[in-house]
């Protein structure tokens, strides 16, 4: 087994009435980059506030390195590096000044500063006052800041949010590249499927405060639901047909027809199909058992079904 | 500790800190030299310190504190720093006293910049008006502990203005306490019950009545150091999310 980094223990976050987690159980291992997934309001951000120990949960348990953060709210933290939300930044020094803030704060080497600076390729706007920096160069900046006492954790809250393309697909490279230049286990939320599938290792699906997933990509895709599309004519000649074998409702994509019942398709029964539709004297084009793409998925999971729009 | 105290006064590098600071000794320096240059002075020395140290006492200080605390907090409020600052593996009560150590820093040179500037102000209106004379001489020691106990006796105030300034986002709610407790001490000045008014604790120093001046040094001093050591538990304490 893989040593966890860190894990949230049955963690449950109230805002007044409203439960922004319920009974969350997560466990981010060593050296993975784990997409933290999630619809707007889901509870990633509160997650996070509380695996920082800005909340604190009415009830569950949270460690860190080993070591639990209420009790050991220091050495916990010690081995981690953040950027919640939008990076915040004070606007008023330099980039440089505001890293000196933190490393002064944590008592760490002055070196540390443009070993940080270099990793997020910031060294030459360093000097100038973060006020005047785009939102792309503050999430750099902050993320500096994460990475500047070579943290084992760094946890990411949607680090593309406002980005543009441009700007998204640099952060997401740099992302790519730092377990291996670091050596830190990235933990990183996002409300974007493809940037997970992209990014990460591991995965977990929040929704509503509740867990619906906690794994590896893998074992997510493995999750995933067959369907079989059919292209046949005359399509209501085939319509009736796969009626007739048990299928209420497929759904029409032009001249296709598409069956997603996932316990029922099977090779065997595509076989079986293609007999019964050659049978009835439709001419098939096209019959084609494929696994739904991670978004189906997702959308299924999060409940979200034959989105027909 | 140091190194929280040092990264905490970087934060207010390149901020509006040196006007709000500057403010009360200009405005000490011009009025003290408008009103002795045109022979308006006190007749004596100790008249014209005491008259600058009211002045300071009854309205400058506690705008200087409204200014000051709602600054330093806003430098963490303004950009929403403080999930970074009270994320790091550093005892937030340091942090916390970090700040109101800042804070009593700044109060202390505007304290001292506000009583030169009133000496200052004196020499200059001498020289500039014809034939204005102050009888007697300066007394420094005077000046020095009329300015040092009411800053002690002042305190109370700067606790509670500072408790504010960190606890609330928005600046509306220190500023109005505190517009709120200067009107009051104006308003009330003489009262009875004024003694244990936190906003006239400053203003007592200068009373007549050392008992009533005694009192107002040590409620406004002993509840300033109370009232700052639970803010800064509680703040340490509570969820900041
Ligand atoms: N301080 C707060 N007080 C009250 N409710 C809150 C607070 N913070 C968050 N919430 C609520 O808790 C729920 C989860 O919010 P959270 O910010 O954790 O979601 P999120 O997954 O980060 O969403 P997003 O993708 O929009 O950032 C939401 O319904 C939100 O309205
Ligand atoms: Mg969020």
């Amino acid at each position: 087994m893989t040593d966890t980094v860190l894990s949230l223990h049955q963690v449950t976050q109230r805002y007044g009435k409203l439960t922004a987690l319920d009974a969350v159980d997560l466990a981010i291992p060593a050296g993975a980059i784990y997409g933290f997934l999630g619809p707007n309001g889901a509870g990633k951000t509160t997650a996070i506030r509380c695996a920082m120990g800005l909340l604190r949960p009415q009830a569950g348990r949270i460690e860190i390195g080993g070591h639990d953060l209420t009790r050991n709210r220091r050495q916990a933290l010690a081995s981690v590096g953040a950027v919640i939300e939008t990076p915040a930044l004070f606007p008023n020094l330099t980039g440089r000044e505001n890293l000196d803030v933190t490393r002064r704060m944590l008592g760490i080497a002055p070196a540390l500063i443009d070993r940080a600076l270099e990793l997020v390729d910031m060294r030459e706007a360093a000097d100038r006052r973060v006020g005047q920096y785009s939102l792309g160069m503050k999430q750099r900046m902050g993320l500096a800041r994460a990475l500047l006492a070579e943290p084992k954790l760094l946890i990411l809250d949607e680090p593309t949010n406002g980005l543009d393309p441009a700007g998204i697909r640099d952060m997401r490279s740099l992302i790519r590249a730092l377990p291996e230049r670091t050596g830190a286990t990235i933990f990183m939320s996002s409300h974007l499927l493809s940037e997970i599938e992209q990014l990460a290792t591991h995965v977990g699906l929040l929704q509503h405060g509740r867990v619906l997933f906690d794994g590896t990509l893998d074992a997510l895709s493995r999750q995933q639901t067959p369907r079989l599309i059919i292209t046949a004519a005359p399509v209501a000649q085939a319509e009736q047909v796969l009626r007739s074998a048990g299928f209420a409702d497929p759904i029409h994509e032009g001249e296709r027809l598409i069956l997603t019942d996932p316990g029922a398709i099977t090779p065997e029964r595509a076989a079986s199909f293609n007999a019964a539709l050659h049978e009835a004297g439709c001419r098939v084009s096209e019959l084609r058992l494929e696994r739904a793409d991670l978004e189906t998925t997702f959308m299924t999971l999060t409940g979200h079904t034959g989105d027909a729009a | 500790m140091i190194n929280v105290l040092i990264a905490e006064a970087t934060k207010l590098r390149r901020s509006l800190v040196l006007l709000v600071a500057a403010t009360p000794p200009v405005m000490v320096f011009a009025l003290g030299v408008l009103i002795v240059a045109s022979g308006n002075a006190p007749p004596e020395w100790t008249m014209h310190t005491m008259a600058g140290a009211a002045i300071w006492a009854f309205f400058l200080l506690p705008m200087s504190v409204i200014g000051l605390t709602a600054l330093i907090a806003q430098l963490e409020h303004g950009p929403d720093t403080w999930s970074h600052t009270l994320a790091l593996p550093v005892p937030r009560w340091q942090i916390f006293l970090a700040k109101a150590l800042v804070a009593l820093g700044l109060m202390a040179v505007v304290s001292l910049a506000v009583a030169f500037a009133s000496w200052a102000s004196a020499l200059v209106g001498l020289q500039l008006g014809d034939d204005v004379v102050i009888a007697g001489r300066f007394d420094p020691m005077l000046a020095l502990r009329l300015y040092g106990w009411m800053f002690v006796a002042g305190l109370l105030v700067m606790a509670i203005q500072w408790t504010l300034a960190m606890r609330f986002r928005s600046f509306a709610a220190p500023v109005s306490v505190g517009i709120g407790g200067t009107f009051v001490a104006v308003a009330a000045t003489s009262a009875e019950k004024g003694l244990y008014f936190p906003w006239l604790m400053p203003v007592n120093v200068l009373a007549s009545d050392d008992g009533r001046s005694d009192m107002a040094i040590m409620m406004g001093g002993i509840g300033g150091l109370i009232v700052f050591g639970l803010a800064i538990i509680w703040l340490s304490r509570r969820d900041w999310g």
